[in-house]
């Protein structure tokens, strides 16, 4: 479209180059470069502590043959499917109440499940600090119930790391369940009673099969935040379980071995472009304007 | 509503996660009011001694300097947001796609990722002793882009298609449409995106963890970063405070703009 | 009474919180019969047709289907066809799949399934599109899915809920016809739920007229057309000219009565229904049974209201004439469109009636328990 304007009828550059044009160029050297740069970091070999200039893919075999990397990799991914389950089934009674509810509360409610996005995943995780650290609020229950004879550190661990990320992402599930199921005519599951199938049936056979888009989504976008998540693998996990974010921190900021880092970065960059081509293939259109 | 007893169910169990949800914020507000000197969960008893400590220099410092960023995160992210969804709702052109995927890139690439690539960039090209304040800025824009252009995209898709051509057809110039037309129609669209942005920029932590450096760091990193020392209450209670910036802003902006409506539109649906 | 009632309603009620949705309503279906329950939004008829599917549990009253109490029961234990307005047919199975639905829950073989779901869909005239999936359908065609869904399960009973109302016109008298032609090849019970006077007369045996969650009155379309037992019901159906009155004499043994007028006029009334004297009372005339002449006319045993023309709307062979009555009430008459019958604004008429056709209705229903039966 050329614009053509009244005082010259000249031919003129398309508007949209300018209103496009220019914060393209913007993203481009500030989100385009520097991830090209990491994922190219992710090939150079590094030496006392500067990257060189060589072709190297000894940074990616270093993780797939010594353990201890390896098991981190395996511990990240546990977690980012741990979480995407917990967040999809969790998040799904209360998108499915949401919907359905006739309670005068259901602005109140729906309002209240979006809150914890307000605050940050720190002081999200605190609390859970407090409850499980072994002279926590769990421990001093389990105690007075007799249910445990010694204190027992739940944090640092594994599941620590779930249970927060988890706890973390919820709002991201009930949000994205909360759209695929307003979209579901609610008549439909009072016709598949009204044809004989009992509450069972009706939510595998109708409800379930015109919701899995949601579902899948709600899993798909709790798997690929959990698994670049810092902050909770950093409180609740600590040294003793480290996932791929706190060893890139470590190796970073700590170690400051930039090839290791990258190819980690790299490893996640990769991860997350597989799950966006999976949830485009699932139908689920997530990236649009 | 299909009988009694399920839907009773149904109520407990999402009571249930709503405490799950909302029941360790909660704790770790309570926290913070604590007498004792550990984070312990009921209070010892009651004291105001952490907020005390929690509004001193130390805190009250970088908890400014998370707001200074994230604000002017939140206007640059809508004033380069503004043009491009401009550019994307009301033009079709070769390459539009592309773009579209450039602009929702950090929203859908890791955080973590950019920040250790900006890292990066910076040390390549020399800036990393200079490294502060402006570099943050730089990468927080670029992670709240995506939230400030669906915000404002959502608002200009309801915007009828011809009251341009109309205004235009009334002998009014682009500029003048721009300004006296459409941005007071969008109004509620920018301030949503703003205050998405805002919160966004303000509550982020994976990105400042690799750009921020010490006096010029984000709250989120600071918190972060005394938390390996243990958890005292003092940052219960800074936490808190993070927690509140926002909460006012949201319930401030909400009695004017339906955040509602863009909340949907925001995932794209 | 000669027991063949399927379904009996008795004492409905439901309520939520506060509010009254349905309100001691009673009403019983015969077999093959097809009662339509007629009334404004909000007047609980899709409530009551909720309480007969099991959708929603009233608050008190029994529901008894066939000798069977339903209350209680699940809506898959009911065998209950339900037809909804927006269709809510299931997008992801095919239309063959959504009309074999309910037998497949019933566990029927697939040979005995395939049969019934090809003559059900031939009996709708969808035969070719069994494979198609609903969102590729049209709206009457989605319609007549449903109900073929509904019907193939045999059901003991069928409710409607409004199922025409999101088609066009055209397509509405057209479907009319045909589900009521299914439903009496079936014959199958039926209620339907309609916001729709024109529908209810055309489709029903009889009519249930609600309103504000009660049943006003229970009759064929041609009694409730012609014995409105309130101001509601003659309101509701047709359109009608009322006069503001005063019950003056009661029914003598022919069923008449007089009243006096807002306009201070005694006029003779028809009364379907006992009423006291001294009773507000609405005197309903319908447009096609007034005449229109000039002037000031008196005629004893016709009754006569003088008023100024306000609007003449030309219809091709017939005109809608609009007055202000004496009194202040409006009226409207119906009359051949010919040169003896030219009308102009503000000419002073008289509307006159014969008095069968002036029928005396309470106000509300309420006043002399002139309810529901």
């Amino acid at each position: 479209m050329w614009t053509i304007d009244g005082q010259g009828a000249g031919r003129r550059l398309p508007l949209h180059w300018f209103l496009v044009g220019v914060p393209a160029l913007f993203l481009l050297v500030f989100f385009v470069l520097p991830n090209a740069f990491l994922l190219s970091a992710s090939v150079l070999k590094s030496e006392n502590q500067v990257l060189t200039n060589q072709f190297t893919t000894e940074n990616f075999t270093i993780f797939l043959t010594k353990k201890v990397y390896l098991l981190t990799i395996l511990r990240t991914f546990v977690v980012g499917i741990s979480v995407g389950l917990l967040v999809a089934f969790v998040s799904f009674p209360v998108s499915y109440f949401l919907v359905r509810t006739r309670s005068r509360f259901k602005g109140v409610l729906i309002t209240l499940s979006l809150a914890p996005l307000l605050a940050s995943v720190v002081v999200r995780t605190y609390g859970w600090y407090v409850l499980l650290d072994r002279f926590g609020f769990v421990n001093d229950v389990l105690l007075k119930l007799d249910a445990i004879q010694e204190r027992i550190a739940f944090i640092p661990s594994t599941g620590g790391i779930i249970i927060g990320l988890a706890h973390a992402l919820l709002p991201y599930g009930i949000l994205t369940n909360l759209a695929s199921l307003s979209a579901v005519n609610p008549n439909m599951e009072r016709a598949s009673m009204s044809l004989g199938a009992n509450r069972t049936k009706t939510f595998l056979l109708v409800l379930l099969p015109n919701c899995m888009p949601g579902l899948v989504a709600s899993f798909l976008l709790a798997f690929s935040i959990s698994i670049s998540a810092y902050a909770t693998p950093a409180i609740l996990g600590g040294y003793a379980a480290q996932t791929i974010a706190t060893l890139i921190y470590a190796f970073i900021m700590q170690v400051l071995d930039w090839s290791l880092g990258a190819a980690l970065g790299t490893i996640l960059i990769v991860s997350t472009l597989a799950i966006l081509y999976f949830s485009f293939r699932f139908g689920g259109k997530r990236a649009e304007v | 509503m299909f009988g009694m007893r399920p839907w009773t169910v149904l109520r407990a169990v999402v009571a249930a996660i709503y405490v799950f949800m909302l029941g360790p914020i909660v704790i770790t507000v309570l926290v913070s009011f604590n007498a004792g000197t550990r984070s312990v969960f009921p209070p010892d008893g009651w004291s105001l001694k952490w907020w005390a400590e929690a509004l001193s220099e130390e805190w009250i410092d970088p908890i400014l300097f998370s707001l200074q960023l994230a604000s002017l995160a939140a206007i640059l992210s809508c004033a380069v947001a503004l043009p491009l969804a401009f550019g994307l709702t009301r033009h079709r052109f070769p390459g539009r796609n592309l773009v579209v995927l450039l602009v929702l890139g950090p929203l859908l690439l890791p955080t973590l990722a950019t920040g250790l690539g900006l890292l990066r960039v910076f040390e390549f090209s020399g800036l990393i002793g200079s490294m502060g304040f402006w570099t943050l800025l730089i990468g927080h824009v670029v992670i709240c882009i995506p939230f400030a252009v669906r915000t404002i995209a959502v608002s200009l898709h309801g915007l009828p298609s011809n009251v341009e051509a109309a205004a235009a057809s009334l002998g009014a110039s682009r500029m003048v449409v721009l300004v006296k037309i459409i941005l007071p129609l969008i109004r509620n669209g920018l301030v949503a995106g703003a205050l998405f942005a805002f919160i966004h920029s303000f509550t982020d932590i994976n990105l400042s963890l690799f750009l921020a450096r010490p006096g010029a760091s984000p709250i989120t990193v600071k918190i972060l970063g005394f938390l390996e020392f243990g958890f005292a209450p003092t940052l219960a209670a800074v936490s808190a405070i993070t927690l509140i910036i926002p909460l006012v802003l949201v319930l401030l902006v909400q009695r004017s703009a339906r955040l509602g409506d863009f909340i949907y539109g925001e995932r794209g649906a | 009474m000669p027991d063949n009632v399927v379904l009996r309603l008795s004492g409905i009620e439901v309520r939520y919180g506060l509010t009254v949705a349905v309100e001691k309503l009673d009403l019983a279906v015969e077999e093959g019969e097809f009662v339509t329950l007629l009334g404004p939004s909000g007047c609980g008829k899709t409530t009551t047709l909720g309480v007969v599917a099991g959708f929603f549990e009233p608050s008190a009253g029994e529901v008894v289907l066939g000798g069977k109490p339903l209350v209680g029961l699940p809506p898959f234990r009911r065998n209950i066809g339900v037809v909804f307005q927006d269709y809510a047919l299931f997008p992801h199975m095919t239309v063959a799949q959504n009309v074999a639905f309910g037998l497949k829950m019933r566990k029927v073989s697939t040979p005995e399934i395939e049969r019934r779901v090809r003559e059900i869909l031939s009996l709708v005239r969808l035969g070719e599109f069994a494979d198609r999936h609903p969102q590729h359908l049209s709206g009457g065609q989605r319609q007549r899915v449903a109900l073929a869904r509904a019907l193939v399960i045999r059901p003991r009973l069928l409710l409607l809920d409004e199922p025409l109302s999101n088609l066009d016109l055209k397509l509405r008298e057209e479907l009319r016809l045909e589900i009521v032609g299914l439903q009496r090849q079936l014959g199958i019970a039926t209620i339907f739920v309609t916001h729709d006077q024109t529908e209810a007369l055309v489709m029903s045996d009889r009519i249930a007229v609600m309103k504000d969650g009660r049943i006003e009155q229970v009759d064929t379309p041609h009694g409730i057309y012609e014995k409105p037992v309130t101001k509601f019901v003659a309101e509701f159906i047709g359109s009608m000219t009322f006069v503001r009155a005063e019950l003056v004499e009661p029914a003598d043994e022919e069923g008449f009565g007089t009243a006096r007028t807002a306009g201070g006029r005694i006029v003779p009334v028809r009364l379907d229904r006992a009423m006291a004297r001294g009773l507000p009372v609405s005197i309903a005339i319908r447009p096609e049974k007034a005449r229109l002449v000039r002037g000031n006319f008196t005629s004893n045993g016709i009754v006569s209201l003088p008023g100024r023309v306000v609007s003449v709307a030309y219809l091709g062979s017939r005109q809608e004439v609009r007055l202000d009555l004496e009194g202040g009430d409006r009226g409207m008459v119906e009359t051949v469109a010919d040169e003896s019958q030219t009308f102009t604004r503000g000419e002073e008429v008289s509307l006159l009636a014969e008095r069968q056709d002036c029928v005396a209705v309470p106000d509300s229903a309420t006043v002399d328990g002139a309810a529901s039966d």
